[in-house]
């Protein structure tokens, strides 16, 4: 019996890391996005032309 | 210094061979979805099949090539955490197209959209949570089912889970379900939508109120089209907003409102809000804000050599690696862990708000769902 409550609250105890874990990385990826977002910005405020052309014909084999 | 290394990622290494299979099929793909197209416009009849009758673009390439690599070649084991951290770049595509939006559309299609938003999110999970509690379904399974089929799906299962005191099992039962549903959606809704003539705003509204995973409702409408796309990502990002709200019901409806709270124990809610909050959507409406006033410096994405006109074309990009990292990461087998209640739950709650939403969005017409971009 005691045996299965302490599997029990480890289960617990590990669902609830692997939760936060995972929010953590959630709240990480938001922070990248906006990092990436602002970045696109600023080049493309420095450098519209080139920007551009990079995502609309560099990337593009054909 | 402490939170610039929250930033990065804790065993970095092991995900870059995955993200660059990611890049390097999400190139390919786009890359094919021009090749078809070219020769579409030069009227070769096999390449106007393709494009026209099988609407083989970047994004169908991408997700079904994704699935049928995952599930019949023998991907490396190396791969697959990378593929996992693909799928957000689609958030920096999501704040990127706030260039396509003035105030003007926020309010009108961000107001029906929240209207719709309040009604199916709340209406799903109360009903959802409500009926799970009459039927003897664990406080556990029904939060995180109400969450997840209310607002978005995967997202909201895990951020539900530690308040409701979810067990391993139930989120694998209520993952599977989400995924399995989002995916059977994304590939049957743009067909439906077409048979019965709806217009891509009024598609965009109805994936965005029926598709649960943000990722999934992106794909189904950037495959429909254009406007499609703009509609679904605004409503969208209103009715993301509301999931710390979704896990605040869920702690009054489980722990406060039934006593369940541990003795001593005391719950911030502001803090659980501010927790919840999905901070990239900030991003978005900081780029409407300064679309809407109309810089000359910033232009638009009209405006030929401005620099909004630039970044309008680097938000597919960040689709096809999201769309990339979505296809190679649907594996069958963990869609067959859907089962049990979480299973008949996630169906009917689905399947309600599925026909629900496309009768509100036929009741409320285009031009309400429609984004001008002003």
């Amino acid at each position: 019996m005691a045996e299965r409550d302490a599997s029990h609250k480890q289960q617990s105890l590990d669902l609830r890391e692997a939760a936060e874990e995972a929010f953590s990385s959630e709240k990480r990826e938001d922070v990248w996005a906006l990092l990436i977002a602002m970045a696109i910005l600023l080049l493309s405020v420095a450098f519209p032309e080139q920007i551009r052309h990079f995502f609309s014909s560099t990337l593009y084999l054909f | 210094m402490k939170s610039l290394k929250s930033l990065i990622v804790p065993n970095w290494r092991r995900y870059v061979p995955g993200f660059l299979f990611c890049l390097v099929f999400a190139f390919l793909g786009r890359n094919l979805d021009r090749l078809i197209r070219n020769y579409h416009e030069a009227g070769m009849a096999w390449a106007t099949f393709l494009w026209e009758s099988a609407q083989l673009n970047y994004v169908v390439i991408l997700l079904l090539g994704g699935i049928l690599i995952r599930n019949t070649l023998p991907l490396p084991k190396a791969l697959l955490p990378g593929i996992g951290v693909a799928r957000p770049v689609i958030k920096p595509g999501i704040i990127i197209l706030g260039v396509h939006y003035v105030w003007a559309d926020v309010v009108r299609v961000g107001g029906v959209g929240l209207a719709l938003t309040v009604v199916f999110i709340f209406g799903t999970a109360i009903v959802v949570m409500w009926w799970c509690k009459r039927r003897g379904v664990s406080d556990g399974l029904g939060g995180i089912m109400g969450a997840g089929t209310g607002i978005c799906g995967v997202s909201a299962i895990i951020a539900t889970s530690p308040v409701v005191k979810a067990k391993p099992l139930e989120m694998a039962y209520a993952i599977g379900t989400v995924l399995l549903f989002g995916t059977l959606m994304l590939f049957t809704m743009p067909y439906i939508g077409s048979a019965i003539g709806l217009s891509e705003s009024q598609f965009g509204a109805w994936s965005a109120v029926a598709i649960l995973n943000t990722a999934q409702l992106v794909a189904a409408a950037e495959w429909y089209g254009p406007e499609s796309l703009n509609t679904a990502v605004l409503i969208n990002v209103a009715r993301i907003m509301f999931l710390p709200l979704v896990v605040l019901f869920a702690l009054w409806f489980y722990i406060l409102r039934t006593g369940k709270q541990e003795p001593g124990q005391t719950i911030s809610k502001w803090q659980l809000v501010k927790d919840k909050f999905p901070i990239f959507i900030l991003g978005f409406f900081v780029l409407v804000l300064l679309n809407s006033l109309n810089l000359g410096v910033l232009g638009g994405p009209g405006i030929v050599g401005s620099p909004f006109w630039a970044m309008d074309s680097a938000y597919t990009w960040c689709f096809a690696i999201g769309f990339a990292g979505i296809g190679l990461s649907i594996s069958i087998e963990d869609m067959k862990k859907a089962g049990g209640t979480a299973f008949r739950i996630g169906v009917s709650a689905s399947m309600v708000k599925m026909i629900l939403g496309l009768g509100a969005v036929l009741v409320i017409g285009s031009q309400l769902l429609r984004v001008t971009g002003g």
